[in-house]
């Protein structure tokens, strides 16, 4: 089984992520701020993290920063309710970057395709 | 001896002694009874017997007086008529009937009045100049452009009424270099006579009526003239125009130093100047008129007579003496209205352009402010909305048994739905985001934005017109900006034609932008509203934001293009959108 790891600052978000993502027969790990995202995706190796970039504290942004550093195989989703960021070269080094919406057809294809995948070995 | 006759010629000696008259007597015959001795001295071979008078003037009355017919009146009667002789003499010839007491006698009177008649036609000739110049100047006066103080001054110079002259050519004078700019009147017999005549049949009754023929004609009756004219470009600094004593030069480069009119000739000791001007001109004699603007010399006028070699005498020059300060006072005023004529079109174009940008500047930062805002709210409304319609969706899939509640559940998702649309439509797109621009086929992005109207377009009756130029119209944009755009436009259409109509849609490439246009054929978009459909916030619909159009031409502008409403015609309303051409700029530097 898969794992997943959420980091997003709202209650209600996790929730549905948790129905959603459980019912795609993924294991779902929550972290409600950047360094718990951080510490989490060091201790518990998801295979894949999902990250909002407005969370009080660190933002999201600087957490993918961290976690690449650690393990720049992991694959990275921006997901926020921003879509400007989609534009900035500071989410460019995300594997993807989806808009939130109530729809989450777009983020669960994304998911999916990014596990399927091997991501190939940064040389150097 | 006839007895009268005697008698007559007693009188008649008496009479001439005390004047300086002459008389000839005459009999019925024509034959000369008697005349004193100044008839001969005065009037040599004026009258000879048998035939009369010998004076171009006086045929009619020789014959009368031939027949022996007493003299009409208006004729030389008692009271005397003004005749001219071949060697212009002037005198007045009055004429008595002596036949009462006896034979027919005719008694011829003539007295000259040459020094008189002189003086008179002198004054009238002044009269006459006074009068042109006083309607030259009036015209002068009323002009407020420099070309048409010039070509005034040129009319004046060659007109009948003017100071007739053939031609007139205007020479500019600047920074030491003479150039020809206007040229007019015939180059040939030919063409004098042409135009000779027809100025004979227009009948003007002033020069500013000879201005206006001469401007509705095209303002140039000869372009051999003109062309003439435009060939002569003098350096003067070659040819001794920097010396410190030019009013010693020679030719025309003295007359230019001393400022006065002067006549000129071929033969006259010239330098190079002279003579390259009279083998263009094709004269031997010219008048020569500088102009002076505030002192300074700003040109010339060169008259001359090339078709009826008429000579130019002292008087001409005079006249041209005094026109030559009223036509350079009248340039002044015409230099001086041109430059304020240039001041206050700057001043008008700065004003506007001020204008614009405080517009421009004032738009940019509604928006500004309006982008920080609608970030703000586009994130803080979107995270509980997708907590609310993620939810609902999820509930729905639990398989939900009470159809009562899953209508419900579908309800909140449909409305979410819908509230996120409208985010990604409007607030989305005021953020001034970093466009990602590459070329972009317009016209495929056009047909997609109208696939996703189809059915729009279908339910409400709405025929689509589609021009299109030939070649691919590729433009360096954000095809996602464009696209918004696009949609805005095509969806204010749809709505201005609930009731069916056309919708125009062009795709044309021009020069270097690629133009856009979207017309519909529904009420239009009132006068008032025009200048105000960009500003944020302008709706003129109850559910509109008022952002749609302001957001899109923001972007368009983002791009380099350019989002403007058309006068509209058969379409009332038509949106054109210009933008830049992916100019192939890859290729063009790799070729140089």
């Amino acid at each position: 089984m898969k794992t997943v790891l959420v980091a997003d600052d709202e209650v209600s978000i996790r929730k549905l992520y948790h129905r959603e993502l459980s019912r795609e027969g993924y294991n779902v790990l929550f972290a409600s701020n950047a360094s718990e995202a951080i510490q989490l995706s060091r201790e518990s190796h998801p295979d894949l993290v999902i990250l909002d970039i407005r969370m009080p504290g660190m933002d999201g942004i600087e957490a993918m920063g961290r976690i690449l550093e650690e393990n720049n195989e992991l694959p990275i989703v921006i997901n926020t309710a921003y879509s400007s960021y989609k534009d900035s070269f500071l989410s460019w080094s995300a594997d993807a970057y989806v808009t939130k919406s109530s729809d989450l057809t777009e983020l669960k294809d994304t998911v999916r395709n990014l596990l399927q995948e091997k991501k190939p070995a940064l040389i150097g | 001896m006839n007895p009268p006759v005697d008698a007559y010629k007693a009188m008649l000696e008496r009479l001439c002694a005390s004047s300086r008259m002459s008389a000839v007597l005459v009999d019925a015959s024509g034959s000369i009874v008697w005349k004193n001795e100044y008839s001969e001295e005065e009037f040599p071979g004026l009258f000879v017997p048998g035939a009369g008078f010998q004076t171009e003037l006086d045929r009619g009355t020789l014959a009368q007086l031939g027949r022996g017919e007493p003299l009409s009146e208006g004729s030389a009667g008692e009271s005397g008529e003004l005749r001219r002789t071949e060697s212009g003499s002037v005198y007045r010839h009055s004429c008595l009937h002596l036949g009462e007491a006896g034979p027919d006698f005719q008694l011829h009177c003539l007295l000259n009045v040459s020094a008189e008649k002189r003086l008179e036609e002198h004054f009238l000739l002044n009269l006459q100049q006074l009068r042109s110049m006083k309607e030259i100047v009036d015209i002068l006066y009323q002009s407020m452009s420099t070309p048409e103080v010039i070509y005034l001054c040129l009319i004046a110079v060659t007109a009948q009424m003017g100071f007739g002259f053939n031609r007139a050519f205007f020479l500019q004078v600047t920074g030491g270099r003479m150039r020809g700019r206007f040229g007019i009147g015939p180059s040939n017999p030919e063409e004098a006579h042409t135009i000779w005549s027809r100025f004979a049949t227009q009948n003007f009754s002033s020069l500013r009526q000879v201005y206006e023929d001469f401007t509705r004609s095209g303002g140039m009756p000869d372009p051999r003239t003109q062309e003439i004219a435009i060939r002569m470009d003098f350096e003067l600094q070659k040819h001794g125009w920097h010396a410190t004593q030019r009013e010693s030069l020679r030719g025309i480069l003295g007359v230019l130093a001393r400022g006065k009119p002067a006549q000129l000739h071929a033969s006259d000791p010239g330098t190079q100047v002279d003579r390259e001007l009279f083998e263009r001109l094709g004269t031997d004699t010219v008048a020569v008129v500088p102009l002076f603007v505030r002192g300074e010399l700003a040109g010339v006028i060169i008259a001359d007579n090339l078709i009826t070699r008429k000579a130019i005498n002292e008087a001409d020059l005079n006249v041209l003496k005094t026109f030559a300060g009223y036509a350079g006072l009248a340039l002044e005023r015409s230099h001086l209205y041109d430059e304020l004529r240039q001041s206050v079109a700057k001043l008008q174009a700065a004003n506007e352009t001020l204008k614009t940008s405080q517009q421009r500047l004032l738009q940019a930062e509604k928006l500004s402010a309006i982008g920080e805002l609608a970030a703000y709210v586009s994130h803080e409304i979107r995270n509980p909305l997708v907590a609310i319609g993620g939810l609902a969706r999820s509930l729905i899939k639990d398989q939900v048994d009470d159809p009562d509640t899953a209508e419900t559940l579908q309800i909140i998702a449909t409305q979410v739905n819908r509230l996120e649309k409208f985010l990604r439509e409007t607030l989305d797109f005021v953020k001034p985001r970093v466009a990602g621009v590459v070329p972009a086929d317009v016209l495929q992005i056009v047909r997609e934005s109208l696939a996703t109207f189809k059915n729009e377009l279908s339910e409400n009756a709405i025929e689509v017109e589609l021009e299109t130029s030939e070649d691919a119209v590729i433009c360096q944009i954000d095809p996602d900006l464009l696209r918004h755009a696009l949609s805005n436009l095509i969806k204010n259409a749809i709505e201005a034609m609930k009731g069916g109509g056309r919708l125009l849609v062009g795709v044309v490439k021009n020069g270097v932008s690629g133009t856009i246009r979207i017309g519909d054929t529904g009420p239009g978009i009132p006068a008032e509203a025009r200048p105000r459909i960009f500003d944020p916030f302008f709706t003129t619909k109850p559910e509109g934001t008022g952002l749609g159009l302001s957001i899109a031409s923001q972007n368009i502008r983002g791009l380099g293009g350019q989002l403007e409403l058309e006068p509209g015609d058969e379409y009332r309303t038509v949106f054109r959108l210009t933008l830049p051409l992916q100019l192939r700029q890859e290729l063009v530097t790799a070729r140089s």
